[in-house]
């Protein structure tokens, strides 16, 4: 959505009609236009105007313009209003959200509801004609609210967002919308629904066979619970990262608030054996999970395997001794009475004598016949060849994965010992530095190692319970296939087609969006560290989470917090632009895909002190970062923020520049730039009664 | 200050592996469940109708 006009009457600081018409850009061209103001003259009200304009959120305070509104009389009616122009692909859109009130005796206005109109433009006038949804759900779709901040947005203020841990839910929220993940899962769950209601039914018709009904309902118990224990499973996961990013962040405190470079240097290593104790602690886990799924898919085969040989063995030799399991069982009874001792294996005596001799003799005419002895050996011989071949081969698969499973564990073991061992001996060096709140935030740390090493515990008992309940569930899928549904008829056999390829779809759901997420991921890492590594001086790395695709600043292998703001907001820019991008190219490569994702254009941003928290150097990387960025962007600008040193990458790349003239009582700190070596005067003076008011201008060349 | 050199583009290889370049009845449906939800804030349309839509595209891909 790149804007033609943008028009703010009456609203907050602005006082009349106030139009900004932005240049036009064609396809492959960006523009990049200025505004600049005085503080408090308007720059953050552009944002929230844009936010009323989409959402009809109305600012907090007196949102119709105080200067405008104590002019009129008591019962008169005021309106202010936000429209723009807008284009989209080949189409122009015209709209305004209309805020109207009446002024009271007291001065007080009396608001209605915001009224959001399309704008016809007739011969005779424009034609105001009020919403019946299409707008509103145009807009909604073209920027969800949940993006706002990414494209209109006070930089400190979103890099503080993007970067603060605390933040994660709404901004993970935002991201999901940002990529269309949101719209993913929905199909997902939409298809799983379907898939539950066709077992419903399937279930309904079989109720007249009870066993086959029992076996689909067991099916959909253990359904539920895999699906629950999955749940589980990712919520401990996620309790587990929770931890660790908590664990990682007080190691970073630790660090910054360490004074002494030898007490850094021992932090660091501490913080580098925690995470090799952390690394070498997962693969285990990670390995053990591994050989808990290879148990549970084998089945048994390997004892199943190793019971043919030993039987064998064991007939074969009885049958070359001409031995019968009677004379076995005779032997051995007879050795047991020998050594006066019952087949408990207590110690006989005179009384019991006569009793255990009794339940000897019984035994032995119920012992194995040599009818048993020949059935079993026949049964072996008949077994089919291919199928012991297969058996072997399966259980000496399983065995060798589960060997070296094994070896590996036992290697990460020792290497997790060896890097808690040193992470023990470095806290105690650093406890000894008695910094007090070093101790505490320790004290922290070990809550967090604890609730980490918890969750660990939990996750590897839910992975054994999971990788069993999913085997039971195999088995009974199995064996209801087994069972046949040919009796239930036609309509029985088109529900079970229906559901399997419902299970498929939810499953190839899944999975693609999975495969998105990390193939996101990998480029966004790639462009956010090509726009942000090349600029910076100190060496550090714009790092991408994998997980929640949020960016963080990583020096000598950790992150790092307490950076200049400058350097924050170049990768919070690095960020978003390539997630605009990166969010265009996917809406193409899915439309290849035969995939549409409802309507995406160009973007336009509205950047508002983004040079604020930036000192020179890094002033002078964002100003030459964002030419080009874009196909419009505009830059709301203090005055104090144009330095020459912005100016000179900037200026030469600027396609319109606007003015906001505050008139007020009392001058502004700064209230006149120089622009393309004119001056631009951004204040006038008014009476001392006056109320203070803003009107924007476009500055001419 | 060097400019950086330009973006690399995205390429959705991963999901066209598991789509594939010759669709099986079930790749082929999931292009069609994923637009009926792309669409979603453009059509007015209940989640019990979508899901409506959904079992009938699942039911016309086993004809």
């Amino acid at each position: 959505m790149i804007f033609q006009t943008l028009e703010i009457k009456d609203f907050l600081v602005f006082r009349g009609l106030n139009r900004m018409r932005l240049p036009a850009v064609k396809d492959g061209q960006t523009s990049l236009i200025l505004v600049f103001a005085a503080n408090n003259a308007g720059k953050t009200t552009v944002i929230k105007a844009l936010k009323f304009l989409l959402y009809g959120h109305l600012p907090h305070g007196d949102v119709l313009n105080l200067a405008t509104v104590a002019d009129i009389s008591a019962g008169k009616e005021v309106e202010g209003w936000v429209g723009a122009t807008v284009i989209v692909g080949e189409k122009t859109y015209t709209f305004r959200r209309r805020l109207s009130g009446v002024k009271g005796p007291g001065g007080h206005i009396r608001l209605e509801e915001p009224v959001l109109e399309q704008i016809a433009h007739e011969r005779k006038g424009d034609e105001y004609i009020p919403d019946e949804g299409s707008v509103n759900r145009l807009l909604t779709s073209l920027v969800p609210e949940a993006l706002f901040d990414f494209f209109y947005f006070q930089g400190e203020t979103l890099a503080e967002k993007l970067m603060q841990r605390s933040a994660h839910a709404s901004i993970g929220d935002a991201l999901s919308a940002l990529l269309h993940h949101d719209k993913w899962r929905q199909a997902g769950e939409a298809v799983a629904a379907v898939r539950a209601k066709v077992f419903k039914e399937m279930q309904e018709l079989t109720v007249v066979n009870r066993a086959y009904s029992e076996k689909l309902q067991l099916i959909a118990d253990l359904q539920e619970k895999v699906d629950a224990s999955e749940k589980q499973t990712k919520g401990l996961e996620e309790e587990y990262k929770r931890a660790a990013a908590e664990y990682e962040e007080l190691s970073q405190r630790i660090l910054e608030i360490s004074s002494g470079k030898s007490f850094e240097q021992v932090a660091r290593k501490l913080a580098t054996a925690q995470g090799e104790a952390e690394n070498q602690r997962r693969a285990v886990t990670q390995m053990e999970a591994d050989m808990a799924a290879a148990v549970g898919a084998s089945r048994g085969i390997p004892f199943l395997t190793g019971a043919f040989g030993v039987a064998k063995d064991v007939l074969e030799t009885m049958r070359k001794d001409n031995l019968l399991p009677a004379d076995i069982a005779d032997g051995f009874l007879q050795r047991l009475l020998d050594q006066h001792r019952c087949l408990c294996g207590r110690t006989l005596t005179e009384e019991h004598d006569d009793r255990a001799r009794g339940m000897v003799e019984e035994y032995r005419s119920r012992a194995l016949s040599a009818d048993v002895n020949t059935g079993l050996m026949e049964l072996l011989n008949q077994l089919d060849e291919n199928v012991q071949r297969s058996f072997h081969k399966t259980s000496d698969e399983i065995v060798s994965r589960s060997a070296m499973l094994l070896r590996n564990r036992k290697t990460a073991l020792v290497k997790q010992k060896e890097a808690e061992s040193l992470a023990a001996s470095l806290g105690e060096q650093l406890r000894n530095s008695n910094h007090a709140e070093v101790q505490r935030l320790q004290g922290l740390q070990n809550t967090a190692v604890r609730r980490r090493e918890k969750a660990m515990q939990d996750r590897r008992t839910a992975d054994g319970f999971l990788a069993q309940q999913k085997n039971m569930l195999r088995t009974a899928q199995e064996e209801l296939a087994r069972q046949g549904s040919g009796k239930f008829g036609p309509q029985f056999e088109k529900l079970k087609r229906v559901h399997h390829r419902a299970d498929e779809l939810a499953k190839l759901i899944d999975a693609s969006l999975v495969s998105l997420k990390r193939s996101f991921h990998t480029i966004l890492q790639h462009n956010v560290s090509l726009l942000y590594d090349a600029v910076v001086t100190d060496g550090s790395k714009a790092r991408v989470d994998a997980n929640s695709l949020l960016p963080a600043i990583e020096q000598a292998g950790t992150v790092v917090q307490n950076i200049g703001g400058g350097q924050r907001q170049l990768l919070v820019l690095a960020h978003i632009v390539s997630l605009a991008r990166l969010r265009q190219q996917l809406h193409n490569e899915l439309a290849g895909l035969g995939i549409h994702m409802g309507r995406l254009d160009d973007q336009s941003f509205f950047l508002d002190s983004v040079f604020a928290p930036a000192d020179q150097h890094y002033a002078e990387c964002i100003a030459q970062f964002l030419p080009g960025k874009a196909r419009q962007i505009v830059v709301l600008l203090a005055s104090q923020q144009w330095q020459p040193w912005v100016a000179r990458h900037v200026e030469p790349e600027t396609t319109k520049v606007f003015k906001c003239v505050l008139t007020s009582p009392n001058p502004p700190e700064s209230s006149r730039i120089e622009y393309q070596k004119r001056p631009v005067v951004l204040y006038e003076k008014c009476a001392p009664s006056q109320i203070a008011y803003s009107k924007m201008e476009e500055v001419k060349p | 200050m060097p400019r950086p050199s330009p973006d690399p583009e995205f390429k959705a290889d991963a999901l066209r592996k598991l789509i594939g370049e010759q669709p099986t009845p079930t790749q082929h449906l999931f292009a069609k469940v994923i637009n009926l939800y792309a669409g979603f804030n453009l059509v007015e349309q209940s989640e019990k109708e979508l899901h409506a839509r959904v079992r009938r595209e699942i039911e016309d891909s086993v004809k």
